[in-house]
């Protein structure tokens, strides 16, 4: 009986185990007698070296997509303070607006219209709170999500409705311009969030050293010749050094004290498997700016 | 409504605004609301009693940008501050800065109740003792130079003849001029004089 640690390797995302190719059941330079043989046993090594492809396929996949489960995981960590001020305010509005119904009956005043207005408003707030949940809840389910037709402006605009309280907790005023008419795109909803929310908070991040008047973060899409899409998030932070604008999309590159550095990359991977790219530029001025484009919907057939 | 005095509701949350609006005017409260501080400045609000109920993060100038504001104008007006996201450090900072109260959300509806209650008491007695010093130093006004001259040594407990050899004149002059000083600041004892000067801070310790 083995007492004490096993040693070997555990299946963790560092190392993942290694996938063994097939050894071929034929060696080379036997005598011309062994040539059939030789070509059954080659033929069915390069079936077997087909298999074990797929299978190594497979396996990068499922490392890819639990690795996108953690990074989200740990973006949402990081959101846990932006979506208790966003629930915090529908549950005080719920709180007040019943207290204040309740005294209203109390003091026998009875105004139906204001009670069912009341009413009405805690219902409203209610649902909104619930949206919330609902919407993190599909933020933080793992595995793939179905895609569908949408387009960059709608995304926009969900991530701008979520981080809304955090950016003004950390002083960061907002600018988004969103171009009209823009092509749909076929994409994962919660995946191309998930992008915008890391490049977004990367940004606000960029800019924390900075005087609060100066936390400027903007937003853009716009339409491409081509048919394709553009979203760039715009910083006034210091820039990212020369040698460092591909880099940073490296697994486990970061900066940060407590970064896990694996946004950046994670994003890079969404975007290109949405045949997208994904990168950073300096600005003239100052700071970053992250460019996501992705083919438009329909795809344009030369 | 009980009293003349307004509670000031910023908060760029239409639905909590309204929702605390309601709470207050069920708990008998005047109720004005803002959704950002500049509204807040341009109305009369602020010179008029009541309290504020400031949110923390506001599109514009700030919370405690608003309170640095007020407390740079000598404002009387209390501040209950709001916030969603229970940060201690700014906490803090806002209570240093002379905030009467720091509530976060989800307010407790009784919490906010006493909270903007105690905060209209604690202005409503500094309006008054404003008011009150305002008046003294309206009849301080009327007193000539000599009688501001008698009136520190007469209230530190000096008599007549002392005040008169320090001032280089006659016992008699000082007895009249004590009289006038009285007279103008409408008191009738020396005691009163006393309670109404230290209360400008004249005494032994004015030069």
């Amino acid at each position: 009986m083995h007492q004490g640690p096993i040693a070997g390797r555990r299946d963790d995302f560092q190392n993942a185990p290694m996938v063994q190719f097939a050894k071929p059941s034929e060696r080379t330079g036997h005598r011309s007698g062994r040539r059939k043989e030789r070509a059954v046993g080659t033929l069915r090594a390069k079936r077997r070296e087909a298999h074990d492809s797929k299978r190594q396929q497979l396996v990068a996949l499922q490392r890819q997509q639990q690795l996108t489960h953690l990074s989200r995981v740990a973006m949402l960590g990081g959101l846990s303070g932006a979506i208790a001020h966003e629930i915090n305010q529908p549950l005080t509005a719920i709180l007040s607006n019943a207290n204040a119904a309740q005294r209203f009956i109390d003091q026998g005043n009875i105004d139906i219209a204001e009670l069912r207005e009341t009413l009405a408003d805690i219902a409203a707030e209610g649902q909104r709170a619930a949206e919330i949940i609902r919407r993190l809840r599909t933020l933080m389910r793992p595995g793939q999500h179905p895609r569908q037709r949408l387009t960059l402006n709608e995304v926009v605009q969900e991530t701008v409705d979520l981080l809304g309280g955090e950016l003004e907790s950390r002083q960061v005023a907002l600018e988004v311009a969103l171009a009209p008419a823009l092509p749909a795109v076929e994409a994962d909803r919660v995946q191309l969030q998930q992008v915008l929310i890391n490049l977004v908070l990367n940004a606000a991040d960029a800019m924390q050293e900075l005087p609060a008047p100066q936390r400027r973060l903007r937003v853009r899409t716009s339409a491409h010749p081509g048919g394709s899409v553009r979203m760039s998030v715009i910083d006034q932070g210091t820039g990212i050094a020369p040698h460092l604008l591909s880099k940073v999309f490296e697994s486990f590159f970061t900066t940060k004290s407590s970064g896990m550095g694996l946004g950046l990359a994670v994003c890079q991977s969404i975007v290109r498997a949405h045949d997208g790219s994904l990168w950073a530029e300096n600005n003239p001025d100052r700071g970053a700016t992250f460019h996501v484009v992705l083919p438009g919907y329909p795809p344009k057939t030369s | 409504m009980t009293q003349n005095a307004t509670v000031s509701i910023v908060d760029d949350s239409e639905a909590v605004r309204t929702a605390m609006s309601r709470l207050l005017r069920a708990a008998d409260f005047h109720v004005a609301e803002f959704a950002d501080a500049e509204a807040f400045l341009r109305s009369g609000c602020r010179d008029a009693p009541g309290c504020l109920l400031l949110d923390v993060s506001l599109p514009g100038l700030t919370g405690l940008e608003l309170q640095r504001v007020l407390a740079d104008r000598h404002s009387l007006l209390p501040i209950v501050f709001l916030t969603g996201h229970g940060d201690v450090g700014m906490s803090v900072q806002a209570m240093k800065s002379g905030a009467v109260d720091f509530l976060t959300k989800p307010v407790d509806p009784e919490r906010l109740i006493e909270a903007v209650s105690a905060a209209i008491a604690r202005n409503l007695a500094a309006r008054a003792a404003h008011a009150v010093t305002a008046d003294i130093l309206q009849r301080l006004a009327t007193l000539t130079p000599r009688e501001r001259e008698v009136l520190p040594l007469v209230v530190s407990g000096k008599m007549n003849k002392q005040v008169a050899a320090q001032l280089g004149t006659a016992e008699k002059t000082v007895k009249v001029h004590r009289a006038r000083v009285m007279q103008k600041l409408k008191v009738r004892t020396l005691a009163d004089l006393v309670h109404l000067a230290d209360r400008v801070g004249i005494g032994e310790y004015r030069v």
